[in-house]
């Protein structure tokens, strides 16, 4: 007993363990100095327990506790605040242990451990994890704890509003499910290297579809949690919604391409006419001969004719890029195309062209109804114009609708167009292909103007000698 | 000075009409052959190509025009294999930058006038064209 106490005389202080004894028949006390340096008390300092006991913030509680030992003879520990003599306080874990004899408690001992830096620390971890969780959860964007292999552990609210989905339905599927085909694969490599730790971190952007199978886009940054050796856990991952931005990104970069084309137009079409007006006026004035000058002041009159005429078009593309919004009014598509056909009977029983058309009765969308009948009229008058000589016109007509979008198409099997050769100029102003004299070159220039101003796209499928399909896009 | 043969490919039948009468009344050269498009020029150009005496010495060659423009005139051009030095202006109304830059490209191209083409416009290309082929 007596070695024994030598030894953790010796230890103890190793481990900053402080030791106490109350002999309770003896009234012999034993405190190592160690309890003396976390009370702050002189060294030899001996008080009586209930003394002693003055030191704690709850007193009573370790009194009863130290009863409760006493009378069972169990070994307990809890962990106390207590203030020092210098008036410090300090966080201490305190064990309890008690000698019996014949069911009489003859003697208590413990220990006493200065605790407070653990607890610090576990306090201020603790809080920045509830300052994690609450960020996490009320973040503005949407943020997810998500597995190495994909697998959403949590998610925070903003994330499940911008999806569409519960969080618990969420938890039944993976990024995977949710992803874009097209982005998954980059998004998949990137993965890939933050689990061979090439990167902490990655940010890209991507689409997803939320639960009512609408297309979002979104920036997202990913970066990895990982354990003391640097394999990752698990993925942060913070998702923002830049749908809206995409979307006004596109109208504005549509706008841009707009208004460069316009201004290449100006610049061109108005140059071309007024630098043959000068050369013309310089002319006039040289010439000596009258018929000829006759001749050269008809030509001047001419192009002035032409001037006007390009300053109409122009005018014409100004009001489509004014107005095309505003008009728009439901329309049943398959009445508005047959309504087309028999504007157009005269030149369709002309050309002995056949007419198919594969359009729901029912088919229901809202356009300017000036605009969709001349994007109609243009496209099936080109059928009609560019037909084969060789083999019977055949024009088809069809409408689909499908996630969220409808698609026209128009075919015919006509001489088609040399995509290679023309297909950026295809949609241009003034832009012809074919030779014809009757030919202007708006058409479809107009038309692409129209689709472009109710937010739709055109595209065309063309191989020359066998023939060509306009294909027109609008989101509903 | 008088160029043997020269060549106006241009869409506008006003512009070439008194481009020509221009050319005519500087003596501008013996013979002056005009095409509407690229793809005229082209198919007049490409059975003759063996034969330099009856090549233009010079072309000036507009660039929006319908069937073929001039860049796609150009991008044909410049394969051929010819034995007679060509020179080649742009004469075109586009004051676009990135026209002008887009002509600097090509090798082939040695001056782009922009419209309308003066009577000095004229006498330089005159000038410029007897120098080269004088070399």
């Amino acid at each position: 007993m007596h070695t024994r106490l030598e030894l953790y005389q010796l230890v103890a202080p190793l481990a900053r363990l402080g030791i106490w004894e109350r002999n309770l028949i003896t009234g012999e006390i034993h405190w190592n100095s160690i309890i003396s340096q976390i009370l702050e008390v002189e060294e030899g300092f001996k008080p009586q327990l209930e003394e002693s006991l003055r030191f704690y913030k709850h007193p009573e509680r370790v009194r009863r506790l130290i009863d409760e030992v006493m009378k069972s003879g169990e070994p307990r520990n809890t962990e106390e605040e207590l203030l020092t003599a210098r008036g410090n306080a300090r966080h201490v874990q305190l064990h309890i242990g008690a000698y019996l004899e014949n069911g009489k408690c003859i003697k208590i001992y413990g220990t006493l451990r200065d605790i407070t830096d653990d607890i610090s620390f576990k306090r201020r971890y603790e809080e920045r994890e509830t300052r994690f969780f609450q960020a996490f959860t009320h973040a503005p964007i949407g943020m997810a704890l998500v597995s190495l292999k994909g697998d959403w552990i949590r998610a925070n609210q903003s994330l499940c509003a911008l999806m569409g989905y519960s969080e618990a339905e969420l938890m039944q599927r993976t990024f995977q499910d949710l992803t874009h085909p097209d982005d998954l694969e980059s998004d998949l490599a990137q993965v890939k290297e933050l689990i061979e730790q090439k990167k902490d971190w990655y940010e890209m952007e991507k689409r997803y579809f939320n639960k009512e199978g609408q297309m979002i886009w979104a920036l997202l940054k990913v970066s990895a949690v990982r354990d003391h050796a640097g394999q990752p856990l698990y993925f942060i991952s913070q998702v923002k919604d830049i749908t809206e931005r995409k979307k006004n990104m596109e109208i504005i970069k549509n706008q841009n391409e707009r208004l460069l084309n316009f201004a290449h137009i100006v610049s061109h079409n108005l140059r071309s006419h007024t630098g043959n007006i000068k050369m013309l006026a310089d002319m006039v004035v040289d010439e000596q001969d009258a018929a000829e000058k006759e001749a050269l002041l008809n030509m001047l009159s001419q192009n002035a004719g032409n001037l006007l005429d390009t300053l109409s078009h122009l005018n014409e593309v100004i009001k489509i890029n004014d107005g095309g919004f505003s008009n728009r009014r439901p329309l049943y598509l398959r009445k508005e195309t047959d309504r087309v056909l028999d504007i157009l009977s005269a030149s369709i029983r002309q050309a002995d062209a056949e007419v198919s058309v594969a359009i729901d009765p029912d088919l229901l969308i809202s356009l300017n109804p000036a605009y969709l009948e001349s994007i109609l009229v243009n496209l099936i008058s080109n059928s009609i114009r560019y037909r084969h000589t060789e083999r019977r016109l055949l024009i088809g007509i069809k409408a689909t609708l499908a996630g969220g979008k409808l698609t026209l198409n128009v075919s015919d099997n006509g001489s088609g167009i040399d995509l290679k050769l023309h297909g950026r100029k295809i949609f241009g102003m003034y832009k012809t292909f074919h030779g014809n004299d009757d030919a202007r070159g708006m058409g479809l220039f107009l038309v692409k103007n129209q689709v472009e101003v109710m937010n739709g796209k055109i595209f065309v499928d063309s191989t020359p000698g066998q023939g060509s399909t306009f294909t027109v896009e609008f989101t509903i | 000075m008088r160029l043997d043969i020269a060549c106006i490919i241009d869409d506008d039948p006003i512009f070439t009409y008194l481009l020509s009468k221009k050319m005519n009344l500087l003596s501008f050269s013996d013979t002056l052959l005009v095409f509407k498009n690229g793809l005229e020029a082209l198919k007049y150009l490409h059975p003759i190509l063996e034969s330099p005496e009856i090549l233009p010495s010079v072309i000036l060659l507009d660039l929006n025009m319908p069937v073929l423009d001039g860049w796609q005139f150009l991008d044909e051009f410049t394969k051929f294999k010819i034995d007679k030095k060509i020179t080649v202006y742009i004469v075109s109304s586009s004051i676009d930058e990135a026209d002008h830059e887009r002509a600097r490209s090509y090798k082939e191209v040695s001056h782009f006038y922009i419209k309308p083409i003066t009577e000095k416009d004229l006498l330089g290309m005159l000038a410029d064209v007897t120098e080269q082929h004088g070399k």
